[in-house]
């Protein structure tokens, strides 16, 4: 995922100044479409939801500790960053959450579940990410993928189908 | 600080300095460095009194209830969303600015989202979930921390009560089961 881009190391160095936008934006814009593609790319050959759920959290848990200069800039930095970070970072969730909103289309009764369902799984795995980053020690994040598939299950399909996937990814 | 969280809500942390703060609140330059020695202090002091503020106010709401865990969940979070009302300002500038701080906010940050898992812990006995991964309250909270700061940063703090039925039922969901989540979030 790494974009290549000096000003994602730049970043790290010395944060955020007045007149970066142009350059945030663009590293930016590079990195999610990296990110993004991989996600597909992990998710693609799996027909079911929750399936395709786990494969793209492990994706997404991978490219964390592959690049974490890359993941702090995207899921830590921007923040730091102010209103462009934080308009950035809503964008990229909007899109998050439309691809976990694709399980509806599996639900028999899809409107009984909350529309916000998606918005908060992402929010929960977000928070796991950014808490990742921040961090300089404590649980690494790749133990605590079945507890974010558990708790994704549950949200769409009731505790007892999440238990069972908890069992099943550990 | 009043004037100082108003501020940097309004305008975001970034883009406010120690001149707007002083300006804001009508007190002398010298009277700021009196009390702080940085913007940075000037906000922590916010945050801190802030999110002891709310944490204080969702604490009692839990304990003062004596019903069954779902009811006491559903009483905190209405607490919660009640304090962001109250006083929409200080929660924007401590949810939706705090991480625009950088690094120096980490510590604090991990210690609010330690603070309300601890309160949500406090029922695990009661739902009976003792297969439940030990993390779970902290991912909980999280979750629950990042649609605040959303629907913070979409200007909405006067609507976030219309939150609460939801928070309620994701909340309880992997300790109660749907139905019973369901339950107390319609209640």
């Amino acid at each position: 995922m790494s974009c290549g881009d000096p000003y994602v190391r730049e970043f790290q160095e010395r944060g955020y100044r007045p007149g970066d936008e142009a350059r945030f934006r663009a590293a930016w814009t590079k990195l999610e479409a990296a990110y993004l593609a991989r996600l597909l790319q992990a998710t693609e050959p799996f027909s079911e939801w929750r399936d395709r759920f786990h494969a793209g959290a492990a994706e997404t848990v991978r490219l964390v500790e592959a690049f974490p200069g890359e993941a702090r800039f995207l899921a830590f930095g921007a923040l730091a960053a102010g209103e462009v970070g934080q308009e950035h970072r809503r964008a990229l969730a909007d899109r998050l959450v439309e691809l976990v909103e694709t399980v509806r289309e599996e639900l028999p009764d899809p409107d009984a579940v909350p529309a916000i369902t998606g918005a908060w799984i992402v929010a929960m795995f977000f928070d796991r990410v950014y808490r990742a980053c921040i961090r300089s020690e404590g649980p690494a994040l790749r133990v605590e993928l079945p507890e974010l598939t558990f708790l994704a299950v549950s949200a769409y399909f009731g505790t007892e189908a999440g238990l069972e996937e908890l069992l099943r990814r550990r | 600080m009043t004037a100082a969280a108003r501020i940097i809500a309004e305008r975001g942390y970034r883009q406010v300095s120690v001149t707007d703060i002083v300006r804001e609140s009508r007190i002398a330059r010298t009277r700021f460095y009196e009390n702080f020695g940085s913007k940075e202090d000037c906000f922590f002091a916010v945050y801190d009194a802030t999110t002891a503020a709310i944490l204080e106010r969702v604490s009692e709401a839990c304990a003062e209830s004596s019903e069954p865990f779902p009811k006491r969940v559903s009483a905190g979070i209405a607490a919660l969303l009640g304090a962001i009302e109250a006083d929409p300002d200080a929660a924007r500038a401590c949810l939706v600015e705090g991480p625009a701080v950088g690094p120096a906010i980490n510590e604090r940050f991990e210690k609010l989202i330690g603070d309300f898992a601890a309160l949500l812990r406090s029922g695990r006995e009661d739902g009976g979930s003792s297969e439940l991964p030990e993390t779970v309250e902290e991912t909980v909270v999280g979750g629950l921390y990042w649609l605040l700061y959303y629907a913070l940063l979409e200007g909405r703090p006067k609507k976030m009560s219309r939150l609460r039925p939801q928070l309620v039922e994701f909340s309880l969901i992997p300790f109660v089961g749907a139905e019973a989540a369901g339950t107390a979030a319609a209640g």
